[in-house]
């Protein structure tokens, strides 16, 4: 098979900067050594090149980028671990509320006062954080010795509005909530 | 340390020879190995800025670029398959940074318009003189558009091929074939348009 004019001239810049082979590259130069146009364009073009490959850049970034990659290259190796830890506690907290979630089920009877009622529309006397590493096991026995229990939450922000159990004595109820710091993160008590 | 010049750049054979090593610095980086990602920005940032430089005109902002460049670089070192050679497919990411910039601007493509008077059959024999001129060549590339500035700067900086180019710009090799076309024909018509005294 042989080049035409035209498929020539279109590898003609790729004759000038030295990157045709084989066959390809034969057919070019053929066709060039005929053609004093094609020649004069190919001198043209290796002018051009030239001319811009002589030309040197005043300035790069140089070490100065370098730097600032590094920073920003450590910056995010130091996130990473990080934003994995962060990831094992949403998934832990997830976890948790499943297991609140099952637990409630489990010690509801289906009677109305029995257990928790999770009654929406509940007056909630206090609202709690819990700490990230509590347990399920810990948190429910807590409650159940202030006499405590869960109305409504984790809100988005992982609080609980707890209300007050029938025999359960208000300031008894916080006090003992608010000696539990290894288990609640914070705790306020409702107007 | 591999040399700063050529260990990516070019079609020579020293370059074939280092494209192993090119591939092996990749593999490092997708390991967490920050020295190999210094060497291989100290191998080609130079080139890679020049590159961003010669589309956005602005070295402040050719810098940030770059930057974001290797910093990509860095989180994508993992899925570079090897398909490719290095060198294009950090000026691939380059490419695509700089047409995102240019959207983020809406800059428009600069007119491809060149004189008229010239006849094309003399563009070559008379752009001779002004194609030796580094101010004169400067002043045509840049009144190409940056598609077609991008090609020629890739085939002439670069030495890449018309199928490097492709890769680069991710279109196809024919694709590649006429925009170098044209971007030639139009540069050729603008520095004979100097060489006889017409301002463009």
């Amino acid at each position: 098979m042989t080049l035409s004019r035209d498929e020539a001239i279109l590898l003609l810049p790729f004759l000038a900067n030295g990157t045709l082979e084989g066959e390809e590259l034969k057919q070019v130069e053929q066709a060039i050594a005929a053609d004093p146009t094609l020649q004069a364009e190919l001198a043209a073009l290796q002018n051009i090149r030239a001319t811009m490959r002589a030309e040197q850049i005043d300035f790069s970034p140089g070490e100065m980028g370098l730097t600032r990659l590094m920073r920003d290259v450590e910056a995010e190796r130091k996130a990473a671990p990080a934003a994995g830890a962060m990831l094992w506690k949403i998934a832990a907290a997830l976890l948790f509320v499943i297991a609140i979630g099952q637990t409630v089920l489990l010690t509801t009877d289906g009677a109305p006062e029995a257990g928790y009622t999770l009654a929406g529309g509940a007056k909630a006397d206090f609202s709690i954080t819990v700490q990230p590493d509590a347990t399920e096991a810990e948190l429910r026995e807590l409650l159940l010795d202030a006499g405590v229990e869960i109305v409504s939450g984790p809100s988005a922000l992982g609080i609980y509005e707890l209300a007050l159990t029938q025999a359960a004595s208000r300031d008894s109820a916080a006090e003992k909530l608010r000696t539990a710091s290894d288990i609640i993160e914070s705790l306020e008590m409702a107007d | 340390m591999i040399g700063s010049c050529c260990i990516l750049t070019g079609n020579t054979k020293q370059a074939e020879a280092n494209l192993e090593t090119a591939h092996t610095l990749i593999k490092r980086i997708a390991d967490g190995d920050r020295t190999a990602l210094a060497e291989l920005y100290r191998s080609m940032e130079r080139s890679v800025y020049r590159f961003i430089l010669s589309r956005l005109n602005d070295p402040f902002e050719s810098s940030d670029i770059l930057h974001d460049v290797f910093i990509e670089v860095w989180r994508s070192a993992g899925r570079f398959e090897g398909r490719s050679k290095v060198q294009t497919w950090i000026f691939g990411i380059a490419y695509r940074k700089v047409i995102d910039r240019h959207r983020k601007a809406g800059r428009t493509k600069l007119s491809d318009e060149t004189p008229e008077i010239i006849d094309e059959a003399d563009s070559a024999e008379t752009c001779l003189v002004a194609s030796q001129d580094a101010a004169q060549v400067n002043h045509c590339m840049s009144q190409l558009t940056d598609e077609h500035r991008s090609a020629i700067s890739l085939a002439f900086w670069e030495d890449m091929n018309y199928r490097e180019i492709a890769d680069v710009c991710g279109t196809a090799e024919g694709t590649i074939k006429t925009r170098i076309f044209h971007a030639k024909k139009l540069l050729m018509r603008c520095l004979s348009a100097l060489s006889q005294g017409v301002t463009t």
